[in-house]
């Protein structure tokens, strides 16, 4: 580590699950210089290790969890760090995104990153102390669900401070959408949680002693107190209210999944809205490590059939479990969230196939004889629940279900109007017929129909004076920059809600980064964003994806919006693909979405991947 | 003429409603209404802090911004400004 005086620990812990050892690999400078970490470095290892060949459940798959510079430093919300593998939900190149203890604890361990390979003989569990590494049965865990095992990690480590993540039962039956979770957070979609199930690896704990060196601790102290200050008024709304905040808006701007993505406006939304979640649910709020803001809104249902059930309710599965299944009770998204939370699956990717599976028995398409007896009408918690629990199980419809939408669709290529997913990921909590540009970020986004990766434009789409939400123009330099600004900040370490208060922006201006590292990366840190979607956009290419897979189902682009405040509104293969043109063009790709060799030199993508 | 302005999130907290109806002159423009707000609701506009729709689109996005003439019918939301992803 020569280039740089803090923020890094300059090693990776790779660990052989079918031959038990483990080992440390020193990481090349050049490569943080030109990566950071985090997303971009996870995205260099996957590209040299996990071929095209490979599929997510072979022991050739790896998981690579890696931490950003920030990760773990004294500033705000500084929990984060990334994973990238062979996704078991799309069948391609996942990254993913989680927050917790974990990637704090991994670099007092001593370590930027981990990488998991192989397989296990039996299902087992690891533990990392500092340096050391050591394996254990976890035959007796069989079946546990997710945060019972967190517990079971903090006991096995003896100390209830160490960072922890965990499989349910889900993973255990290579459920597709099983995630992965972490102290209470997740790395939530694409089925990453299948694949250490596939390694027969139920959990890892991880603590150190050491301590994250910065390169100007003084001035990161400064930068802390400034940042606290300005998230107490800029964030003060996350405080009070979360992400749900966000259903309301949505639901008025008309762009609310509402019944499987046929309509965009709910009428229930006042029964599921951030008000009717804190007047009758909250409990407290949550922060992250380090996070002033608190954002993570504790909800529990005190009465009724779902009394009991406890969940952190965020607006993607409220919208998901809600609106999108044509649920207006609160209590049961709640119940809904802590189902897939205990069992481990994505809320996200269940609320879209429950909402699919009440399409398709409302139409007659399949039978109680399908769903165990449910009754699978929009409208129904009870339903909602059960059915997730069928997927989680792998029982009845769920056994399909548990596929992902690939699965589903090479089943019944017939059900391909209901299925809304890109590149084998359902969508988001937004229809993309409510905002063009957030139609291309579905269709370009690096893992599939993401909101993250794929860059969120509603705020830029109905604020600048430079965009009409319903216009194609212009949309493909904005989805760009705004992928970019999220690949480098998916790299820093730290949480996108508080990126504002340290500007990283798509100008950063601030020093926290010379301040943190002693490196003057804030003047290359967009630029660092557009090679890595570069480099995920060359994994992608030899996986096999071209222009035909950044295309959108048949309902965002055959149907008009049937009613609502955006009724009437139709985005046409042909308005869509001018816009995917202009994208292409300004990434330097080809018209089949190919980086073309002058944009891989001008990254130096070349250099760095030969 | 009728013009719907909505209170979305903590500006709902703030203005003590979630929605209301203002009844304005033919010929108003949205500084009529956003003054009508002011003296209503104490909520003073524009404000960085807070995002104005009208009809679907940022009051930016009209060539008039805040002298866009209202019709009958108008719908007006008040929010905070959104991010996501």
């Amino acid at each position: 580590m020569k280039e740089f005086k803090g923020g890094y620990m300059g090693r990776i812990l790779r660990v052989d699950l079918t031959k038990k050892e483990y080992r440390t690999e020193e990481i090349d400078d050049e490569d943080l210089k030109l990566l950071l970490g985090g997303r971009g470095l996870a995205a260099k290892i996957y590209y040299n290790e996990i071929g095209p060949d490979v599929d997510p459940f072979d022991e050739e798959n790896r998981v690579i969890f890696m931490t950003g510079p920030l990760t773990g430093v004294r500033l705000p919300s500084t929990t984060k760090f990334q994973l990238a593998t062979k996704s078991p939900e799309t069948g391609g190149y996942l990254c993913s995104n989680c927050g917790g203890d974990f990637g704090p604890q991994l670099k007092r361990a001593g370590f930027d990153g981990l990488i998991v390979e192989g397989r296990a003989d039996d299902l087992s569990y690891i533990l990392i102390e500092d340096g050391k590494v050591s394996f254990h049965d976890a035959t007796s865990w069989k079946g546990l669900e997710s945060d019972e095992t967190l517990e079971r990690l903090k006991e096995a480590i003896d100390d209830t401070r160490a960072g922890c993540l965990s499989i349910g039962p889900a993973a255990e039956r290579l459920v597709r959408i099983s995630f992965i979770n972490v102290d209470n957070r997740a790395f939530g979609r694409g089925g990453a949680g299948a694949v250490l199930g596939s390694k027969r690896l139920k959990g890892i704990a991880v603590k150190g002693s050491g301590k994250v060196p910065v390169a100007d601790p003084a001035r990161v102290s400064a930068i802390w107190k400034d940042a606290v200050k300005d998230l107490r008024t800029s964030r003060a709304n996350h405080t009070k209210y979360g992400t749900p905040q966000y259903i309301e808006a949505i639901n008025e701007f008309g762009c609310m999944p509402t019944r499987n993505f046929q309509t965009t406006f709910f009428e229930g939304a006042d029964s599921v809205n951030a008000h009717a979640m804190k007047e009758n649910y909250y409990v407290k709020n949550f922060h992250c490590f380090n996070c002033p803001v608190g954002c993570g809104m504790v909800s529990e249902v005190k009465d009724g059939p779902f009394k009991g059930a406890r969940a952190r309710t965020e607006y993607e599965t409220v919208a998901l479990l809600g609106p999108n299944c044509g649920v207006d009770d609160f209590a049961a998204i709640i119940a809904g969230n802590q189902l897939c939370d205990r069992m481990g699956i994505d809320t996200m990717s269940g609320g879209n196939l429950v909402g699919l599976t009440m399409e398709l028995y409302e139409r007659g398409l399949i039978t109680k004889e399908d769903t165990c007896g449910i009754e699978a009408k929009f409208g129904s918690g009870e339903a909602m629940v059960e059915l997730l629990r069928l997927i989680a199980e792998r029982r009845g419809i769920g056994d399909l279900l548990a596929e992902g939408a690939r699965g589903i669709l090479k089943a019944h290529p017939e059900w391909s109007p209901y299925v809304l997913a890109v590149k084998g990921m359902p969508y988001a909590a937004y229809d993309p017929r409510g905002f063009y540009g957030n139609a291309l970020t579905y269709g370009t986004s690096s893992r599939g129909a993401c909101h993250n990766v794929g860059g969120w434009t509603i705020r830029a789409e109905l604020q600048s004076g430079d965009y009409d939400r319903w216009a194609t123009t212009g949309k493909g330099k904005l989805v760009m920059q705004i992928q970019d600004n999220r690949a480098y900040v998916d790299s820093l370490g730290v949480c996108t809600v508080v990126r504002g208060s340290m500007d990283f922006r798509e100008q950063p201006q601030s020093d926290v980064m010379e301040a943190v590292t002693g490196y003057g990366f804030t003047s290359d840190l967009m630029e660092i964003g557009t090679r890595i979607y570069n480099l995920e956009r060359m994994i992608l290419n030899r996986e096999g994806v071209r222009r035909k897979d950044d295309q959108l189902p048949q309902r965002t682009v055959l149907e008009k919006v049937p009613s609502g405040p955006i009724e009437g509104k139709y985005l046409t293969r042909e308005m869509y693909n001018e816009m995917l043109d202009e994208y292409y063009d300004e990434r330097g790709w080809d018209s089949e979405g190919v980086p073309k060799n002058e944009t891989i030199k001008r990254l130096n993508l070349d250099t760095l991947l030969s | 003429m009728e013009i719907t302005v909505k209170y979305l999130s903590v500006l709902k907290d703030k203005a003590k409603t979630a929605k209301e109806v203002f009844i304005m002159p033919a010929n108003s423009a949205l500084s009529d209404l956003t003054e009508l707000i002011e003296s209503k609701r104490g909520i003073s506009l524009p404000d960085p802090h807070v995002m104005m729709v009208l009809n679907g689109k940022g009051f930016n996005q009209y060539p008039g911004k805040l002298q866009t003439p209202l019709n009958n019918g108008d719908t007006l939301l008040l929010l905070p400004p959104v991010s996501g992803g």
